[in-house]
């Protein structure tokens, strides 16, 4: 019998499990540990309005805990889990000032998330509370407010790390007057599980607001100099001033707290297309990586569309018993005002057309192919027909036997 | 029951007008229009589902 939910991470999955554990019926407790002070906030706004300056925090805010209380959801801010025992079915937590305290749970959703890959030449300093010289990362609130507050006009800021993120904060820093560079290893720019197939627009937008773009250039280290206040080395001997280094070199799964659990493989939090991890064990969102019934290999989250879907598949599972079909990718960008919109397996697609718009101009619509199925979309600009395309890849992704048809053709 | 939506978080996925395009509708440049913030009852789950599709939980639905 399972009168007791404890869920481990507040964010975007695991407040969507808590919400959707209760709107299934759940009459039992349900406890809500955050690691974060802060209560949930929308991530996907950190990059961009946060980092832009025209969000407060307050806008960031998904839910007002009063709100988590009156669903009878007991939300503990700043309890960071440090240590789940299975037998006695406990997760031990941290508090700043309440020191240790011991949460019983009947079943427990894993749900603490990803932090931001530290490279190697920009390692963790206790002292500072922060990489080493002061190379900035971008995951929490407190992240983006710390960056926020660096990013002034003139100012030098080198954004090291080609993926979205990279490109969103060097959108977000050119429009608060700094002057970026955006540098990384890869030879291009990339876009999500469409990896480089739109590098050449990215670069164009880029371009187009002189943000100075290096690919190809590996960071070795971040030095201290007299001048501007950092020099960036590259493995091929350049170097480049700047005022502000940020890197967005990733994210690696928050699961270091369950190394001695036994739910680890190969140090990675693995769960069943249905998100069920061992027994009374689930898990949802950026710490896990759920199994893929169309290719037979688990995938990690990464959005939080996906992330929002996870918890709430769980959150049915555990209070219904009821099993909900595999969720489908959606994520959406912003770099120098441009839309971006991107759904489906765009990461099984062998080719890929125009649908609408033009190769040329700021409003392109592209469908991401697998043989003879539709099975992504990415629009630029064009939101109406993203929308209509996206009813009918809908409809055909989650089609009886889609997983079947994909398996054949990736 | 009322709706609320937040415009400065929609990214225009256009998911609660597939669902209810009685009640929502996107301007030009895809943000969500709230055509009917106060539904009628038969519409609450429309409304409910919507709000639970949106990428970016710009639409709340409250009692």
């Amino acid at each position: 019998m399972i009168e007791r939910i404890v869920v481990v991470g507040a964010s975007t999955a695991g407040l969507a499990t808590a919400e959707s554990v209760r709107d299934a019926g759940f009459r039992g407790e349900v406890v809500l540990l955050g690691a974060e002070q802060w209560d949930p906030y929308r991530r996907p706004a950190l990059s961009k309005q946060i980092l832009l300056g025209t969000w407060k925090p307050d806008q960031a805010r998904l839910v007002e805990a009063s709100t988590l209380r009156a669903l009878g959801i007991d939300f503990r801010p700043g309890h960071r889990a440090v240590r789940i025992d299975r037998r006695s079915r406990t997760v031990q937590t941290d508090h700043h000032a309440i020191g240790t305290d011991i949460v019983r749970y009947d079943a427990v959703v894993i749900a603490t998330g990803a932090s931001a890959r530290r490279p190697s030449w920009a390692p963790y300093s206790a002292e500072a509370n922060r990489p080493a010289p002061a190379v900035h990362v971008l995951r929490t609130l407190d992240d983006a407010l710390r960056i926020a507050g660096q990013l002034v006009r003139r100012r030098r800021v080198t954004v090291v790390g080609t993926g979205v993120l990279g490109s969103e904060i060097a959108s977000a820093a050119t429009a608060r007057g700094a002057r970026v560079s955006l540098v990384g290893r890869s030879a291009g720019l990339s876009l999500g599980a469409a990896g480089l197939r739109f590098s050449d627009r990215l670069r164009a937008l880029h371009a187009a607001r002189d943000v100075e773009v290096r690919t190809g250039a590996e960071v070795v280290a971040v030095r201290p100099t007299d001048g501007p206040r950092y020099d960036v080395r590259f493995a091929d001997g350049t170097r480049l001033g700047s005022d502000v280094v940020i890197a967005a070199a990733g994210a690696e799964p928050a699961v270091a707290w369950l190394a001695d659990s036994g739910l680890l493989t190969d140090g990675s939090l693995l769960a069943d297309s249905h998100g069920r991890v061992a027994d009374r064990v689930f898990a949802v969102g950026d710490a896990s990586s759920w199994l893929d019934p169309a290719t037979g290999t688990h995938r990690a989250c990464g959005h939080q569309l996906t992330a929002m879907e996870q918890g709430r598949s769980v959150g049915r599972l555990l209070a219904a018993g009821q099993l909900s079909p595999y969720p489908i990718p959606f994520f959406w960008s912003e770099i120098h005002g441009a839309r971006v919109q991107a759904s489906g397996r765009l990461d099984i697609a062998d080719s890929v057309e125009l649908l609408a718009g033009d190769h040329d101009s700021d409003q392109a619509l592209f469908g991401f192919r697998a043989g003879d199925h539709a099975c992504g979309l990415v629009a630029w600009n064009m939101p109406k027909p993203f929308r209509n395309h996206q009813a009918a890849l809908l409809a055909e992704l989650s089609a009886a036997g889609s997983a079947a048809h994909l398996l054949e053709t990736s | 029951m009322t709706i609320e939506v937040t415009r400065s978080a929609c990214v225009g996925a256009g998911q609660c007008v597939l669902v209810a395009d009685d009640l929502f509708d996107q301007d030009d440049d895809g943000l969500v229009m709230l055509i009917e913030e106060d539904p009628r009852e038969d519409r609450v789950d429309s409304a409910r589902r919507a709000a639970s599709l949106c990428p970016a939980r710009a639409i709340q639905v409250r009692e």
